[in-house]
């Protein structure tokens, strides 16, 4: 797995406002001896892509209740959440059901 | 009515373990994408989008309130749900023969730029976006400005096309502005945006002669919206904003056709027909989640959801019930309700009433405890008097001197602007709205329509007193 894991993480419904109001980010993500799990995805996003007020965003080691997280438009919730273990080109969308309108 | 999804009213129950099924629990064919929770189901994508719309369907179909006459106002504030809202409306006007909806629809997009400081170049492109969206559809839209209501008179609604231009009335935005900026706390400038939104809405349906409007409230929103009502003392008319219809209006009534849906079905719903939306932040997007009371009721819904997501329901079907047996009140006169919430008052201030109590405890702070003493109590409204019928004109509060003096000469109490004070306009509320407009700091901050009313109305009331005595 050289070059890491290519995947696209898609941010909506307010919640790429944290991310320098910018929707979609391809990434890479290092290769490391564990597989990636969305439990590692996190603390990674924070340190790489979250550009402030991350308690907006994080709550302890999972995503604020409110933002909903869908795997290759599935809902995490039916793959296992925190445990997922992502694959190359999966697409990850955190979309944040938390404002008015 | 309230037998809906009854079997699940397990009230503290935990999050169900998540399905391991291989396939849809509906058709049994494909594979699940989505965990329903009010149903303890996964569907795949083709089953959970047909359950949106047939719930959407059914909410309207069992109300048994639409005609084909009917002149129907979509809100329209370019958020996912709203957009969702348009999405199925037009799902529903695409139907064949029997099953397509035979009333009209109009949108209507409200521009609130001014209040949360957005510059002018954002307003016009979420504008021009807001536009695109509702044009794919076919639907005739208007826009407005949540300004409007500082002007009195003339028309509020222009048509909203790919080249409509954001027009300001600098003057009404800095009064909007300067409202707002007077009130101190978040939660009562959140509850006076909603209730000036809500007028707004109002305003302009009736000026498109649309006789029903349709708001995007999720089952989520309106659980939340349970929790905040009563946290600020809105119990009474909590029925009105939680229950499918609102019908404090004579003429227009405003329906939640939403309101089976959960926020996580509606994001679903707008991922997999990729609906775009326009983010357009409010008051507390970025606020922390201890800011107002509605952003706590906010997060302790959400941590509901994440932990006992049947308890979400069971919250907002305790709220509906509650309304049941007071939305039965007889319909009173235009003088009996709150001038911002349209609410009906029940003016009665039985003894040891929460709004004695903060009364009081409002004189107490006020006179500080050397200035208190056995006469200070007298200042206090009379417990078995309303509020409405008190015939003194300047009430307990500090302002009296602007008011009951130059009164008398006329016997019109009212006439003119500066006699209006704020203890006038706040005993034409209701309980929570009252708490809004003791955080006001000056009248003539308030929108011009609703300083006439209350000046109408102080009017009128003064009037009777003044023959009252005449009377037998
Ligand atoms: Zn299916
Ligand atoms: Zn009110």
């Amino acid at each position: 797995m050289a070059g890491g894991l290519k995947i696209t993480l898609e941010f909506g419904g307010g919640a790429e406002l944290l991310f320098g109001n910018s929707k979609k980010h391809e990434v890479t993500l290092p290769t490391c001896d564990k597989p990636w799990t969305i439990r590692n995805l996190l603390p990674w996003i924070k340190d790489n892509l979250l550009k402030e007020r991350p308690e907006l965003f994080l709550q302890g080691e999972t995503v604020r209740p409110g933002i909903l997280v869908l795997v290759n438009d599935a809902d995490w919730e039916l793959l296992g959440q925190l445990d997922y273990e992502i694959e190359a080109k999966d697409t990850i969308l955190f979309i944040s059901t938390l404002h008015g309108g | 009515m309230c037998s809906r999804n009854d079997q699940d009213d397990g009230l503290m129950e935990e999050k169900p373990k998540p399905l391991w099924t291989e396939v849809c629990q509906k058709c049994s064919a494909a594979k699940p994408v989505i965990q329903i929770l009010q149903i303890k189901h996964a569907y795949c994508r083709d089953c959970f989008l047909a359950h949106v719309n047939h719930k959407f369907r059914s909410t309207l179909g069992k109300s048994k309130m639409m005609r084909p006459s009917d002149v129907v106002m979509a809100a329209f504030s370019g958020s996912v749900k709203s957009h969702v809202l348009l999405h199925l409306l037009h799902a529903g006007f695409s139907e064949k023969s029997h099953k397509r909806f035979l009333f009209k629809t109009q949108v209507l997009y409200i521009d609130e730029g001014a209040v949360l400081g957005l510059p002018l170049s954002d307003r016009s492109a979420n504008l021009r976006l807001v536009a695109e969206m509702s044009e794919q559809y076919g639907f005739s839209a208007y826009f407005t400005s949540l300004s409007c209501q500082h002007d009195n008179q003339g028309l509020v609604c222009v048509p909203l096309n790919k080249d409509s231009a954001l027009s300001v009335n600098v003057e009404f935005e800095a009064e909007l502005n300067n409202l707002i900026a007077n009130i101190s706390s978040l939660t009562a400038k959140e509850d006076m945006l909603k209730q000036l939104r809500q007028q707004v809405l109002l305003r302009a349906a009736k000026e498109l002669k649309c006789n029903k409007i349709f708001t995007a409230e999720s089952s989520t929103d309106l659980a939340i919206h349970i929790l905040t009502d009563v946290s600020l003392g809105r119990g009474a008319q909590m029925h009105h904003d939680v229950s499918f219809c609102d019908d404090r209006d004579e003429e227009v009534k405003i329906l939640r056709p939403l309101l089976e849906l959960s926020s996580k079905e509606i994001a679903f719903y707008s991922v997999y027909f990729k609906l775009s939306s326009v983010f357009i932040p409010s008051l507390c997007s970025k606020a922390q989640c201890d800011s107002s009371i509605h952003n706590l009721s906010k997060k302790f819904v959400m941590e509901l959801m994440e932990n006992f997501p049947s308890t979400v329901s069971t919250v907002f079907r305790t709220g509906e019930k509650l309304g049941s047996s007071s939305s039965t009140s007889v319909r009173g006169d235009q003088e009996d309700v709150c001038i911002l919430c349209q609410v009906r008052l029940v003016g009665t201030a039985a003894p040891c009433s929460s709004s004695q109590a903060t009364e009081f405890s409002r004189l107490i702070s006020s006179l500080g405890p050397s200035g208190f003493d056995n006469n200070s109590l007298t200042c206090l409204p009379p417990t078995d008097d309303t509020f409405l019928g008190q015939s003194s004109c300047c009430g307990p509060s500090q302002n009296s001197e602007t008011c009951c003096v130059k009164a008398d000469v006329s016997g019109k109490c009212g006439s003119g602007q500066d006699m209006l004070t704020l203890s006038d306009v706040e005993k034409l509320c209701c309980y929570g709205c009252r708490l809004i407009v003791h955080d006001v700091k000056t009248v003539s901050g308030l929108p011009a329509n609703i300083i006439e009313t209350a000046r109408i109305r102080k009017g009128l009331q003064s009037m009777r007193d003044s023959i009252k005595d005449f009377l037998l």
